[in-house]
Parts: structure tokens; sequence; C-alpha cells
């Protein structure tokens, strides 16, 4: 068996092993943005979060009781 | 405006003056509701705004205001009262077909209203429908079941995602004020390409309590109004603390309308320079941006270039955490029932589903750090301005056609959700007012912002700013 490398061969295999029905029409646009999210997210790396705490909800310090 | 002599007009008055003439006595709260339904009749059926038009329910409302005058009751001390308003449809309403704009809502009628019905109900506002919007409250709905809306100021381009019917009704004033929502944009760019006024507030100010969640998070009740004035009246409404929505802060609701005094005379105004000097902005959007500063300046208002960095990938942080918390949430209806879903919406929650948890971290991360930066710019500055959009309405299939390559996604997806995106990504409040017009006549919004609770000062500042300007007077080719 052959691996798919093209990115809707990528994609077709990411969303077999999470249970996520794609149809092959929809595949290159789901392909598309995905490549794409990931790209401008790979910009995060460049970033220092060492140290920052991911929150749902920014605490209120002034909020009444 | 003063009070029409022709009933039709009465379309054209504010919220804040429809609800003066009724209580003064120069037309009824039922007049203005057929006013609303006349032109409704006559406008909707290709602008498509309204999903359903709650006529019954509307004018039994309004005979029911009318007799309260009569009587002289309290409830004619309501500050929307007999103004009829529509909803985006993705806010629940007791009996009435809460759609989301998808076809996997098709038969969903709640039992009971959201807080923000609720609210405005008890502030005197009447409703006259449910509103189109984009599918599940994403965007870039190919095949909207409900149909497409158009913009009134040119046909064949879009109104703006998601609150897509808020903006069109507002600009063929087929409603006088209007409540959508905005996770990332969804209320502030209609209005930015519809020329009206949508605030999104900060993230605790309004109860979420009865509205379909997209990021629960990050949504959040939007006004959306033709003047700032009833923006202000509308927020005061709706925001408050509910026990329905723990999370809605306890903090006192100011009198948003009384800090209306148009002095900006020493406010720190700052110019966002990520979002200001974007290279591939549209040159009319960057002049009328620069312009607005420049009116700012000449009311008093010193301007300060300010540099929040971050704000330059807010649209990919953006969906990395809202798709994902989005595709998450409608999991088991992706797993059942794909093909429920439009094209656009379906492939856009299958693209988040398949996001690692590593990389969802991070823009988890990299959120806080903006977040940093925004109250970092905050300390030196009152309020920050941007354009809303970094264009105007694009036709209707620059939005809807799939995406050819990641590279389009970047220029058709993510750039302009950098715009509005940043804000909800810090928790914190902004607002789009008309801000001019492209030179072939589409609208241009102006975004403004500020720390978290300072709905007050960005409401004043857009105030300033348009009693200064006349761009919320013109009226779309209707």
């Amino acid at each position: 068996m052959t691996t798919d490398n093209s990115p809707e061969g990528q994609v077709r295999l990411l969303a077999g092993l999470v249970g996520i029905p794609i149809e092959d029409a929809d595949l290159p646009e789901v392909a598309n943005r995905f490549g794409s999210l990931m790209q401008e997210l790979d910009r995060l790396r460049e970033l220092d979060l060492e140290g920052l705490e991911p929150v749902t909800i920014f605490p209120d310090p002034d909020a009444a009781d | 405006m003063t009070t029409p002599t022709n009933p039709d007009d009465i379309v054209f008055l504010s919220a804040q003056a429809t609800a003066t003439a009724i209580r003064s006595g120069d037309f009824t709260a039922t007049d203005a509701v057929n006013a609303y339904l006349r032109r409704i009749d006559l406008l909707d059926g290709e602008i498509k705004s309204y999903i359903t038009v709650c006529r019954e329910e509307a004018l039994g409302a309004a005979s029911d205001a009318d007799d309260s005058l009569r009587r002289g009751d309290d409830s004619s001390n309501g500050a929307l009262f007999g103004v009829p308003i529509g909803i985006k449809d993705q806010f629940n309403t007791a009996g009435i077909l809460t759609s989301n704009g998808s076809r996997a809502y098709a038969d969903n009628v709640p039992a009971m209203d959201c807080t923000v019905v609720t609210r405005l109900k008890a502030a005197g506002a009447i409703l006259l429908g449910k509103l189109n919007l984009s599918e599940l409250a994403m965007g870039g709905t190919a095949d909207p079941p409900y149909g497409t809306p158009q913009n009134p100021w040119r046909r064949d381009h879009t109104p703006g995602e998601s609150s897509s019917g808020s903006g069109a009704a507002l600009a063929a004033n087929l409603l006088a004020a209007s409540v959508g929502e905005d996770t990332g944009g969804s209320g502030r760019g209609p209005a930015s390409y519809c020329n009206a006024v949508g605030l999104r507030p900060t993230f605790t100010r309004i109860s979420r309590f009865g509205i379909t969640p997209m990021c629960w998070f990050m949504d959040a009740a939007s006004p959306m109004t033709k003047t700032v004035e009833d923006c202000a009246l509308v927020l005061e409404a709706i925001a408050g603390y509910d026990p329905l929505d723990p999370t809605t802060s306890r903090r006192p609701v100011p009198n948003y309308l009384a800090m209306l005094d148009g002095d900006v005379r020493g406010m720190r105004v700052g110019r966002l320079r990520e979002l200001c000097d974007a290279p591939d902005m549209h040159a009319d959007v960057r002049q009328a941006t620069e312009r607005a500063l420049e009116t700012l300046a000449g009311l008093g208002a010193e301007i300060v270039d300010v540099s929040v960095p971050l704000t330059e990938i807010a649209g990919a942080i953006f969906v990395a955490i809202a798709d994902t918390e989005g595709a998450g949430a409608r999991d088991e209806l992706m797993r059942r029932a794909p093909e429920q879903l439009d094209r656009a919406s379906r492939t856009r929650l299958q693209s988040a589903a398949l996001v690692p948890a590593k990389v969802q971290n991070r823009a988890m991360k990299a959120r806080v750090l903006l977040r940093r930066q925004f109250e970092t710019a905050f300390r030196n500055v009152d309020v920050l301005v941007s354009p809303t959009a970094p264009y105007p309405a694009p036709r209707h299939d620059a939005l809807t056609a799939p995406f050819e390559s990641a590279e389009d996604v970047r220029e058709r997806f993510f750039f302009r959700r950098s715009y509005t995106g940043c804000y909800p990504l810090a928790a914190m409040p902004a607002v789009s007012v008309p801000g001019g017009f492209t030179a072939d006549g589409l609208p241009i919004g102006l975004q403004i912002g500020a720390a978290p609770f300072a709905e007050g000062t960005i409401l004043r500042a857009a105030y300033a700013y348009q009693q200064a300007t006349d761009w919320h007077t013109r009226r779309a080719p209707v």
C-alpha cells in the first residue's frame, strides 16, 4: 500500500484517524483551509510563550460581589 | 429628524426618536409597526434580511403598547418603548422558529426567550421578526437555506457576516434597531459594510443565555443600530448580570446615553499601526481612516501611533480557537449528517476538527499574549482606532467560492478576520461606526476599541465622531 503524501491525502488520513467523514468533493477545500491555518499558526513558533497560561475567560479583578 | 408627515417615513427615524415620538403621541406604536411591515413587504422579497416576520405578534404587542400609553402605565417609560426591532435568528424566541440559518435547525422552536429578548421586551421593544444569518453564525455560507441577503448599498455584494440580516435590514430601514451576535466580528463586520453601528461588548457584559453558541468563551450579543445613541440605548437595555449565565459580570450597568457628550478633548486616541498600515488594504479605506483620525484630532483628541503586533495574525489565532471549539460542539452533527451543513460551514468545521491539540494550545497562549499587548497599549491611550475591515463589502462570490489554495485562504479568509478578531481574543470591546464611503459608493467602517468595560468611552468617541460627520445620515439606494 502506498502513502498519499498530497495535502488531500494527508487530510484524508487525519480525518480517518479522528473519525470525521469527508467526501472526496470536499477534500481539496478542507486541505486548503487546513494547510493555510497551519502555515499561519507556524508563525506562533517564533513567539516567546513561556509562562503564559491559556484561559478561556479573563478574570475581572474589579467586579463587584 | 422631526416627526414625519408621511407615515411611511417613520422607518427613517432612529430608535430613540421613534420611542420619543410614540410617547409624545406624534404617532402610535401600531403606526410604527405597520410602517415597517409595509416596507418589509415592499423590499424584503429581494433583500432577504428576514427569516421570520412576526406580523401578528408585532401588531399585538404594538396594540398593547398603545393601550398602556393611554392608561399611563409605567411600561411606557421603557427606553425602547414601541420601537420595532429585529433579532438575529441565533437568539431563542419562545414559540418562534430559531433556525441558526441552518437546515439542521429547520424545526427548532424554543420554549422560552433568551435573556436578551426578555430584556428588550422589558424595555418596551417590539419584535418584528427574526433575521437572516450565515449558517451557524460562521460566515461564507454558499447556499443559505433562507436566501442570500443582499447589501442594500449594492446588490450582489455581501451585507457582511454573520449578522447579515441585521446589517441589510438596518441599511434598508426594515427595522429601527437590531441585536446581532459578534464572536469574531459578526456584528461589526455587517455594520461596516452597511453603514450602520455595531458594538461588540466586553465578553461578560451581556448574557449569552439562549443564544446558540459558536465559541462559548468568545460569543457576545451585539447591539446593531442606525446611530451611536441607539447603540447606547440598546446596550444599556440588555447588559448586566444574569443568573442564567453565571459568566456575566456583576458590575453595574452605566447610563451609556448620558456619557455621550460629544467632547473628546484630551482623549488619547491610538492609531493601531498594524491594522492601519496593512499593504493589502483598499486605498479608499486607508484614506477614510486617516481622515477620521484627523477629524478626531480636530475635535481635540490627541492622536498617537500604537503597535499591537499580534493583531496582524489575529485572524488565524481566532480561527484556531473559535473554530476548533465550534467543531467540537458540532461533532455529532459532522459525523451523523454532514450533508445537512452548507459546503462552506462543513469544510470549515472539518478542517478545524483536524487541528492538533498542541497547535490549539499555542494559539490559546498567543491569545493571552495578545491580551497583554492590548493592556500595554491601553495604559497609554483611551481608545484604539483602525478600519473595521481592510476593504468594503465584497461581491458574494468572493466569499462563497471554494478556496483554490492555502494562499487564497489567507487572502480571502484570515486577512479580514484579523481586523475584528483581535478584540474578542482579548475579551475587549469595540464598535464599528460609519466612517465614509469608497469612491464608488460603498460604506467604510471605522473601528474604535478600548479596555474591558470601557464601552462608555468607546461610545463617547464614536458619538463625537458621528456628530462631526454625516455618513450615518446617508441612505442606501433602495
